[in-house]
């Protein structure tokens, strides 16, 4: 009965329920600024996603030393009250056992890219190493290949001397902190979390195959 | 820095000339610690501070907002994360421009701690803002490289050549122990060694060849040309 229905016009509305790891931190920060004091089910009553993911992180916060355990649940773990110590506004990336989980490479190249602004590859890679990541010739080239097929980049002086291309970041695409990261949606651009958008080529629409 | 008591002072200053690695330096902090990093530009503004500043903590602001509530929001999301660096590099142009104020009311406000990168005279000029200078922590002055460092150096930019002791220890004195041009001498030595293909290089094999000390070039007498000689009358 199609024609009863009419009155309920279908609206969409957008909202962005916080998921992931992100999404969970933000809610933890949201609740220690509320409630104060707040246990597993208050962080799951705000997101949608499986109650396991969000048991899991809360766990490593709380071994890495994010949260505080104020009262042990006594008949089930699920029971225990947490409480946040240590605040920051990126979300921790935390393992399991409560180890943190260094930067990646790609990240450590976007800043050393954004602070060299011009650089030859060799150059990069020694920039954005640190004790514990270590970018490798390769994977350097392959993201900095990357970034000139989105644009981001400029060959300011092609390869085939000993000191090999340089590059220079665009201005206008030193879009901010995060580095943008490829994406396979359903097609294969790269994604800047800065501005939200996806970068480079047109989109061809593919089918997503499972 | 980071993990000082809350009631020190909250300023760091690294300091040094140009080619140094103060720019490799930060960029090595800033992996490390997550730190926001701004760099002065010569055109910016008390604005373009707060908003460049605030972009880095990925905030998005209006266009019109008034400078105090830039400030206000820059306060408060620097001190949401009282752990987190902020890095301002060129801060010599704070100085000269009067701009440090609000640097210092931010780090106060704050809590948040603030490494000041410039060139060898900040430590000079800051000393004229009277209130900025007794809230400096720690002064680390870049130190030129040693032969260890140019060793670092010399695997990282020419990996496949083996640069004996005596050339690289030329290399780096010739160089004034500054990090740019030791690289732009390992390049050199990394093309002789391509064009000789030899695997090792050292003071023999390198000869009289040039090294870039980045000495301008010595005026020349142009009134040295070969004359006409003027006949007697």
């Amino acid at each position: 009965m199609r024609h009863n229905s009419q009155h309920y016009v279908p609206a969409n509305l957008p909202v962005r329920v916080p998921r992931g790891q992100e999404g969970y931190w933000q809610i933890i920060c949201q609740l220690a600024d509320t409630k104060g004091d707040f246990t597993i089910n208050d962080v799951d009553d705000q997101s949608n996603v499986g109650r396991g993911d969000i048991q899991v992180y809360v766990w490593s916060l709380s071994k890495a030393g994010f949260l505080d355990i104020v009262r042990a649940g006594k008949a089930n773990r699920a029971s225990t009250v947490f409480r946040l110590v240590k605040r920051q506004r990126i979300a921790p990336r935390v393992r399991r056992d409560g180890s943190i989980i260094p930067a990646t490479a790609q990240e450590n190249l976007w800043t050393a890219i954004r602070t060299l602004k011009s650089f030859g590859l060799r150059e990069l890679a020694f920039a954005a190493t640190t004790e514990d990541v270590r970018p490798t010739y390769e994977g350097t080239k392959r993201y900095v290949m990357r970034l000139t097929d989105a644009g981001y980049l400029v060959i300011t002086s092609p390869s085939g001397g000993p000191k090999g291309a340089t590059w220079r970041l665009k201005p206008s695409m030193n879009t901010g902190p995060k580095a943008p990261e490829r994406r396979a949606v359903n097609a294969d651009v790269m994604w800047d979390p800065n501005t939200k958008v996806f970068v480079g080529a047109e989109p061809i629409a593919t089918e997503a195959r499972q | 820095m980071i993990e000082r008591s809350p009631h020190l002072p909250g300023f760091g200053v690294c300091h040094g000339p140009s080619g140094y690695g103060k720019t490799y330096a930060s960029i090595f902090a800033q992996n490390r610690t997550k730190a926001l990093r701004v760099e002065v530009g010569d055109s910016w503004t008390r604005r373009t501070l707060l908003r460049q500043i605030l972009k880095e903590c990925s905030e998005t602001v209006k266009e019109r907002w008034p400078i105090s509530d830039l400030s206000d929001m820059a306060k408060s999301v620097l001190a949401e994360d009282p752990r987190r660096p902020l890095i301002v590099d060129e801060a010599d142009k704070l100085v000269d421009k009067g701009m440090i104020e609000i640097v210092r009311e931010l780090q106060e406000a704050s809590g948040a701690p603030v490494i000041l990168v410039g060139e060898e005279k900040l430590p000079a000029k800051l000393l004229t803002v009277e209130r900025m200078h007794n809230r400096v922590l720690h002064w680390f002055p870049a130190q030129p490289c040693d032969l260890e460092d140019a060793r670092a150096l010399a695997n990282a930019f020419a990996p496949k050549v083996d640069i004996k002791d005596d050339l690289l220890e030329e290399i780096r004195a010739r160089s004034g122990g500054r990090a740019r041009r030791i690289v732009v001498n390992l390049d050199q030595a990394a093309e002789l060694a391509r064009n000789k293909s030899m695997k090792a290089l050292d003071m023999k094999l390198w000869g009289a060849a040039d090294f870039y000390t980045g000495e301008p070039p010595a005026p020349r007498h142009i009134e040295q040309y070969p004359r006409r000689e003027r006949k007697a009358a």
